[in-house]
């Protein structure tokens, strides 16, 4: 069906390059209410912590002109409930799975890889880059010695091929993901959600309870192509590109700058149909310009 | 599940800036309860998130909604007309849960928490009482009215009827019944529900919260929950969990 859509990243063969990016896509049973599931590429599924994390509190979701805030804070129901709950309800859709994992301390991301060490999932995405946890998440992105050092450290527990989430705070993304591979990551995804902000000026009072959220949706999307595009050049393992895709045209400009794959996040709220019809719009634009495979274009752009 | 279509069949103003939107959507209509909610696409060439708004009533054809202007999504849905087209998702969330009471209903509203409680008041069996609380200009009375029950309104101006809040109202009543309804604004629902827990009745609460997807995936509409014979709240989906709530197990301070 997906003929010249495979894609494989770090050894995993995808139907497609589309995925679904983490924290956008629920627990897939609502999204399975709109599309089928199995034509997903992958589902990257909501940060999972070691154990519950309660998240933050409310207002957590502020609208822009373009894009929106959150401040979630990786609200999940922990490694066990997922394992036990939620994964064999993925695992009968024939769609890769890819776990994000996130913790507040070195030791909790430690424990929470061995926790999927053994379990049935196609890729772990190690997740340093959430703006809205005090400790842990964007605290370990930032620094390259730290984020080596992490990534050494949780490969040791990791049995799957191990992607690194990196964040777009810092000044220079491409030596963040040199410090990530070098630590052992054999793929990174890019980009997290930038800090952002928004004040009622009516209330005179930040929208956000926490005031300060992670931005995400097409706003941030030259950002972020200008970002996978620095990083597709200085290493050599695959990336999957994200940030404020919402189209096809979208999808494509990232491949082109050299995403392996693409992932769709903010777009699902908006539209839950996003991830299909950017899926049906590669295959279309391939057949009309006579593409056989996604190579032909991918990284096109020197 | 999916979005639709919907023509709109009238979109007026019914009191300052307060609108009455019908929309023709015959598949929506058969199946919403009372207390559920659906998402309308604000008509825009840019991605905006679809608005919720909980269904007011319901007709063979359509649903009706009454909305404030309170920022640009509602702004937008204002300007609409008749026979122009909008994008709606829905039925969504939970409506309300309506059981037989011999002991009667007792159903509050207050501002824009109003409109929910009109197809509710429609459905329920047995005497149902409606009291309905106002800042200052009452809308939707007839509404209540045409249902021929007993309906009492609260103004805090004291423009029209009882001169204070609707839970001062409730406290001169002192009515005694089997169960109440209730939607409004989160200090006016906690109150009631304080009322109701001394008193003992169990009381059903609709609940809002800021939302991006509505359907249960971003976690953004946040509510504290403690559910009977569990020892600590979590944070439920006031979009997929709710929005209609039992009150005494919403974590109200916090």
């Amino acid at each position: 069906m997906d003929s010249g859509l495979e894609t494989v990243i770090a050894g995993v063969a995808l139907k497609n390059p589309v995925v679904t990016a983490s924290g956008t896509f629920g627990s897939e049973r609502e999204y399975g209410e709109f599309i089928d599931l199995n034509r997903l590429g992958a589902i990257t599924v909501k940060g999972v912590s070691d154990t519950e994390w309660k998240g933050n509190p409310v207002p957590r979701i502020a609208e822009t002109k373009s894009g929106i805030l959150n401040s979630i804070g990786l609200q999940n129901p922990g490694a066990e409930h997922f394992i036990n709950d939620e994964l064999p309800f993925l695992r009968q859709f024939d769609t890769k799975v890819i776990v994000n994992i996130c913790g507040h301390t070195l030791t909790q991301y430690c424990s929470v890889a061995e926790k999927f060490a053994d379990s049935d999932v196609d890729l772990i995405e190690l997740n340093i880059s959430c703006p809205n946890v005090e400790y842990g998440g964007l605290s370990f992105g930032t620094d390259p010695h730290i984020v080596e050092r992490v990534v050494k450290a949780v490969r040791n527990y990791v049995r799957q091929p191990l992607i690194v989430k990196l964040s777009p705070e810092v000044s220079d993304i491409s030596e963040i993901a040199k410090a990530a591979v070098s630590g052992g990551a054999d793929g990174l995804s890019l980009i997290n959600t930038l800090k952002g902000m928004k004040i009622d000026i009516r209330k005179r009072k930040a929208v956000l309870a926490n005031k300060i959220g992670g931005y995400s949706g097409s706003g941030i999307m030259p950002v972020a192509l200008r970002m996978v595009y620095e990083v597709c050049n200085s290493v050599d393992v695959p990336v999957i590109g994200m940030g404020g895709i919402s189209t096809f045209e979208d999808a494509l400009e990232f491949i082109m700058a050299g995403a392996t794959a693409v992932a769709v996040g903010t777009a699902n709220f908006y539209n839950p149909y996003a991830t299909v019809e950017i899926i049906n719009g590669i295959q279309k634009y391939m057949k009309e310009n006579q593409i056989c495979s996604l190579d032909e274009i991918r990284g096109c752009i020197d | 599940m999916g979005i639709y279509t919907a023509e709109i069949k009238s979109n007026k103003e019914i009191a300052l800036n307060i609108f009455k939107m019908e929309v023709e959507a015959a598949d929506i209509a058969g199946i919403v309860k009372p207390g559920q909610f659906i998402q309308i696409y604000p008509p825009s060439e840019k991605n905006m998130l679809a608005r919720p708004f909980s269904v007011s009533s319901v007709s063979n054809e359509g649903v009706t909604i009454v909305y404030r202007i309170v920022g640009i999504g509602t702004k937008l849905l204002s300007n609409l007309r008749q026979n122009d087209f909008v994008q709606i998702m829905g039925p969504l969330g939970n409506g309300f849960t309506l059981s037989d009471n011999d002991a009667g209903n007792l159903v509050i509203g207050g501002g824009l928490g109003i409109p929910p409680l009109l197809e509710l008041s429609k459905r329920l069996q047995g005497k149902t009482e409606v009291l309905l609380g106002y800042s200052d200009e009452p809308f939707m009375v007839e509404d209540f009215q045409k249902l021929n029950l007993p309906v009492r309104i609260s103004t805090i101006t004291g423009k029209v009827g009882f001169h204070g809040n609707v839970l001062e109202l409730l406290k001169s009543m002192n009515p005694s019944v089997g169960q109440i309804f209730a939607c409004g604004p989160r200090p006016m629902l906690k109150s009631v529900s304080e009322w109701a827990k001394k008193h003992g009745i169990p009381i059903q609460v609709s609940m809002e919260e800021r939302m991006a997807c509505g359907i249960g995936a971003c976690l953004g509409c946040g509510i504290k929950i403690q559910r009977q014979g569990e020892n600590d709240w979590k944070y439920m989906r006031v979009c997929k969990d709710g929005p209609v709530f039992l009150g005494e197990e919403v974590v109200w301070d916090g």
